[in-house]
């Protein structure tokens, strides 16, 4: 049978038509709505600057970073997990800092249940990278003698529990790395592993 | 004596419980007035959690600009002022619409609309969303996503990525998005099936005679389809690691010939009787490695309009009076065009400084309209979506009479 090749052409677009189709009907409809921001932080990290600088997840509210969000899994062709960790991850990073919110006791002081490089791992290294010297633009350089480990622990607890806009840096870090649930001690463990892991 | 002794102590515990009393009242009053702002507080957090607390939610995003340009061929003027809103409006966590237009100012001072895109996005599983509309092309990358001032690098778009170059512009039909894992390296994917492109056509004198050659591919999604064939097309990225991003593209489809002019865009209008239907195709590449300060980004895309069923016949009795061809033309010169893109950028560390540099170059079947473009830049980041961009752009093209244009340009850009 002579098949015409604008013919092939029509049947090989209904093949991938009907592919689709049959992955949209054996996929559960937003199969978990579950999400995880210690995870966002490193999704966020690895689609955001696929095409343009990072922006502060203080630039807008949740609401409308949902909105947002979404229009970003179309852009970039996110899976729906992904989109919800990212957006996890933006609304735990925009809320304001204790210090905005004149909280005069620090969240718990408990020990840290997490090693610091437990801690660096789950929240900095998005950010930081593996080796301490910045995986996005304008991330300062842990190994830099000048940079941020020139700084005391007391200072650099205050950074991290607070957030910290770095001189040249386009975006601010957010209060505790974007990760609420760390502990006061988590980020002294964590301050402990940067110094002991990149300091000279 | 005992008598007085008690009158003095119940004398002195009321002087001392009076105070005391007194100043009790006072702390009562000011707890209650503290209550009440909490109250007060937490009505007003109230309502506007509630408020938040609705099936629907709206928020307007998009781009701004305005541009100096000073060139050899060109006075020195403030040439561009455009804004671009986009608008988000989702209900609940499946359905999404999303428009952009953009309105800019021309040098008459007149004002020009265009609709970007408007489309319905249904986010039907996990990896799947559908969109219905018009929309982006989803070939290659910098006509979809990078094309926004405050994005692009340079202020310029590369040779070939802009109006009338080789990379198609938009598209009005369905599109299937979305992405998904293989593995440790993750995918992501864009189908689409509409109308697809129409084709411009100039009569030139030619050896004696006259020629009908395909000036233009029309990729402005329209909403007809003059040859009646749908196209379709895609592409697929992949991300086989964090920071590198490789993507190829294709599409197919027929394409007739909608617009014809004597002697180029600037002739008169020819009308078209009937058009054959001529094969359209376009394949592209694409990648992105970004590592620390650094980003590289490169393109390619390829266009083509291939041999045609029949030729074109214009309305014999409607020509221009000064019009000297015929009104048939069984053939038609067809043909290619090629565009691609080099680029680097490099954030220099601990400022807010940006330099980038890039090379393209546009290649069509017609002399004097291919072109290579350089562009050298600096751009000033005072935050990561208000950018002040300085630019310095060679172009390069096959004519002597268009020659080279050595051009200065300053931007200001703000996505909000």
């Amino acid at each position: 049978m002579n098949i015409s090749k604008s013919m092939k052409c029509n049947l090989f677009a209904a093949s991938i038509a009907a592919l689709f189709l049959a992955v949209c009907i054996i996929t559960p409809v937003h199969a978990k709505a579950n999400s995880d921001a210690v995870k966002g932080a490193q999704k966020w990290a690895d689609n955001c600057a696929r095409c343009h600088n990072m922006r502060d997840p203080k630039e807008l509210s949740d609401e409308y970073w949902e909105t947002t969000v979404n229009h970003m899994r179309i852009r970039a062709g996110l899976t729906g997990q992904d989109a919800r960790d990212i957006l996890a991850f933006l609304q735990a990073s925009n809320t304001p800092s204790e210090k905005e919110i004149e909280k005069s006791v620090s969240i718990n002081q408990f020990k840290s249940k997490l090693s610091g490089g437990d801690v660096y791992t789950s929240s900095c290294v998005a950010c930081h990278g593996s080796d301490g010297k910045g995986a996005l633009p304008g991330t300062p350089d842990f190994t830099n003698a000048k940079g941020p480990l020139s700084k005391n622990d007391e200072e650099l607890l205050s950074n991290i529990i607070n957030g910290f806009q770095s001189p040249g840096s386009p975006m601010a870090m957010p209060p505790r790395g974007g990760n609420a649930s760390l502990t006061d001690a988590d980020l002294k463990a964590v301050i402990n592993y940067i110094r002991t892991t990149f300091g000279k | 004596m005992k008598k007085a002794k008690l009158k003095v102590h119940l004398m002195a515990l009321t002087a001392v419980i009076l105070p005391v009393a007194a100043y009790a009242d006072k702390e009562d009053d000011n707890l209650k007035e503290q209550v009440d702002a909490l109250q007060k507080q937490v009505e007003r957090l109230e309502n506007v959690a509630a408020t938040r607390n609705t099936d629907s939610s709206f928020h307007m995003a998009g781009y701004g600009a305005v541009e100096y340009a000073d060139s050899d061929s060109e006075v020195g003027a403030f040439n561009k002022v455009m804004v671009a809103p986009i608008i988000h409006y989702t209900y609940k966590d499946w359905l999404m619409f999303e428009t952009e237009f953009e309105m800019s100012n021309t040098s008459d001072g007149g004002t020009e609309l265009a609709l970007e895109y408007a489309s319905v996005d249904l986010f039907l599983n996990d990896s799947v969303a559908l969109v219905a509309g018009k929309f982006l092309s989803p070939i290659g990358q910098f006509r979809q996503n990078l094309h926004p001032s405050w994005i692009n690098k340079a202020i310029s778009a590369p040779a070939g990525f802009g109006h009338g170059g080789a990379a198609p512009l938009s598209e009005t039909g369905l599109q299937l998005r979305g992405g998904f894992p293989i593995g440790e390296m993750r995918t992501n994917y864009a189908f689409y099936i509409g109308n697809g492109p129409t084709l411009a056509a100039g009569v030139e004198p030619h050896e004696g005679d006259y020629e009908l050659a395909i000036e233009e591919v029309e990729t402005e999604g329209r909403t007809d389809d003059p040859d009646g064939k749908k196209s379709f097309g895609g592409r697929l990225g992949f991300l086989p690691f964090s920071g590198l991003e490789i993507g190829i593209s294709a599409a197919k489809g027929k394409a007739t010939v909608t617009d014809a002019f004597a002697g180029g865009h600037d002739g008169p209008e020819l009308d078209i009787e009937s058009s054959g239907e001529f094969d359209y195709d376009a394949i592209g590449a694409d990648f992105r490695y970004g590592w620390k300060n650094l980003e590289l980004r490169g393109e390619y895309i390829k266009t083509e309009i291939g041999k045609g069923s029949a030729g074109v016949t214009f309305h014999s009795d409607d020509l221009p009076e000064d019009y000297l061809g015929p009104s048939e033309f069984d053939d038609v010169e067809t043909g290619q065009w090629k565009a691609w893109y080099l680029q680097a950028a490099y954030k220099i560390p601990s400022t807010s400084f940006e330099v980038v540099i890039r090379t393209s170059e546009l290649q069509t079947p017609h002399f004097g309209e291919n072109y290579s473009q350089q562009t050298v830049g600096l751009n000033y980041l005072f935050a990561p979506h208000v950018i002040a961009k300085f630019n310095y752009e060679m172009k390069d093209y096959d004519s002597l009479i268009a020659g080279e244009q050595d051009t200065v340009k300053l931007q200001l850009a703000y996505g909000f």
